[in-house]
């Protein structure tokens, strides 16, 4: 127990952090009602895979992936963050906005149908159409 | 029912977090220079990006050079977005239709006058500079699409969209794309790979890695103006609901 | 102390995520995602990640809180849960 404490709670601790987020968002996603809610916790699943990417590209000590000129030819790798994850995450934060309008569209149009944004109340209502 | 169903998506949640608590343990220690991750093409970038694109920024570098085809897809991915919010909220509707109340004071008009030439310029710098710090295409688009938003906010939809007209702001996105497209297009005509920036150097008649860190600043130049257009439309189609024509 | 400084900005930003989802007001709401937002810019800025916490911070604190207030003016300001 107390190497856990010890290895997981402060050396893994963004790990941890990133799993409390992304179990956050996916409780908003499936349990909430409201559909604005849901687009909450979709954004908070999405930074919490960034924040696990940029975790694990992360060097203790280490610079900013921004080399000084001239400097490349006596280059050393500990002196500077891996840029692979974060070019990566970066694309990935601006679909994450196209993707979110994408959704608060389709959120506008579902209140023009149905003069709500609870998911109970939409699937009462489609079922009073059925019958 | 459906109480029943919510008590096992808690469940559900709750062994899917153990499973992942439980994966933590064998993940390689944070922060250590020495993980697997730190052994693979990262240092590669890290070693020549300086060097073979004059380019200190080495993500920015990255971005646009090393992993260019990326790159290309995901803006080719916000300009789809783009497109799939105006199909969604497309209405015939009139804009005059569109009620608006601009009750913005005389300070406020005249400051965000002031205000939105440096923002712009803001902008452009960090398209400029995005070799030297950080910034790049991406964010460069979006402070320009926010200053359009800022005079949306406070001049009225109405009067920004007779300056700033959908139609027209849809042909600068795929303006935007066809630039990253056909600098892609124009090195393999030249004898290179897709996007292989070195192939430009007949043409603009400098040294390779100039000639590449040049490459790097027009595909950004594209990516930028296709962000900056669909940041706009988004906002317009949100706040008419799609009721833009005049 | 940069660890601390990391402690406590996750912490920070847990809370904050719990906040988001949890109040009433779909405008508290997205305010508060705004500010989870700038906490996890500062997280990256931390971690090294300055590209990265740049973006988010126009993208993820500026033009999306925009959309989300524009998308709520057209919808309802009240959620059930």
């Amino acid at each position: 127990m107390k190497s856990f404490f010890k290895n997981i709670i402060l050396g893994q601790f963004n790990y941890l952090a990133a799993v409390a987020l992304i179990l956050i968002g996916l409780y908003a996603v499936t349990y909430k009602r409201s559909f604005l809610k849901k687009i909450i916790g979709l954004t908070i699943f999405q930074t919490a895979i960034i924040l696990f990417f940029i975790s694990i590209g992360y060097k203790v000590g280490a610079s900013a992936p921004v080399i000084p000129h001239g400097k490349g030819h006596e280059f050393q790798n500990f002196l500077f963050q891996n840029p692979l994850p974060q070019v990566l995450m970066l694309t990935a934060i601006v679909v994450g906005v196209a993707v979110t309008g994408l959704a608060l569209a389709l959120l506008e149009k579902i209140y023009d149908e149905y003069g709500s944004i609870e998911e109970n109340e939409i699937l009462e209502q489609l079922r009073k159409d059925d019958a | 029912m459906f109480k029943v169903s919510r008590l096992l998506v808690i469940l559900l949640l709750l062994i899917f977090g153990f499973f992942l608590v439980s994966g933590i343990g064998e993940l390689p220690l944070f922060g250590n220079p020495s993980n697997p991750v730190h052994k693979q093409a990262g240092n590669y970038y890290l070693e020549h990006a300086e060097i073979e694109m004059e380019s200190p920024n080495v993500v920015t570098a990255v971005l646009a050079d090393y992993r260019a085809v990326d790159t290309l897809l995901e803006t080719t991915v916000v300009l789809l977005a783009g497109f799939a919010v105006m199909l969604v909220l497309f209405s015939t509707g009139n804009i005059s239709k569109f009620e608006e109340v601009v009750n913005s004071s005389y300070i406020l008009k005249i400051s965000t006058k002031l205000l939105i030439p440096p923002v712009q310029l803001f902008a452009l710098y960090v398209l400029a500079h995005g070799h030297h710090s950080p910034g790049g295409g991406f964010q460069c688009g979006v402070i320009l699409g926010s200053s359009l938003i800022l005079q949306a906010l406070v001049f009225g939809v109405k009067e920004t969209l007779n300056k700033y007209p959908p139609k027209r702001i849809i042909n600068v996105a795929i303006f935007g794309v066809l630039i990253f497209y056909s600098i892609g297009l124009i090195c393999f005509i030249q004898g290179g790979n897709f996007l292989d920036y070195s192939q430009l150097q007949s043409i603009l008649s400098t040294t390779e890695s100039h000639t590449r860190s040049l490459g790097i600043l027009f595909v950004e130049i594209g990516v930028s103006l296709t962000v900056m257009s669909v940041i706009y439309l988004m906002y317009i189609f949100l706040i008419t609901k799609g009721e833009v024509n005049n | 102390m940069l660890a601390l400084l990391n402690f406590v900005l996750l912490l920070l930003l847990i809370l904050t995520a719990i906040l988001a989802i949890h109040v009433k007001d779909n405008l508290t709401a997205v305010f508060t995602l705004s500010a989870y937002s700038f906490l996890i810019c500062l997280v990256y800025a931390e971690l090294g990640a300055p590209d990265v916490a740049f973006t988010e911070a126009t993208v993820g604190a500026g033009v999306s809180t925009v959309l989300f207030v524009a998308a709520i003016l057209h919808t309802t300001k009240r959620s059930s849960d």
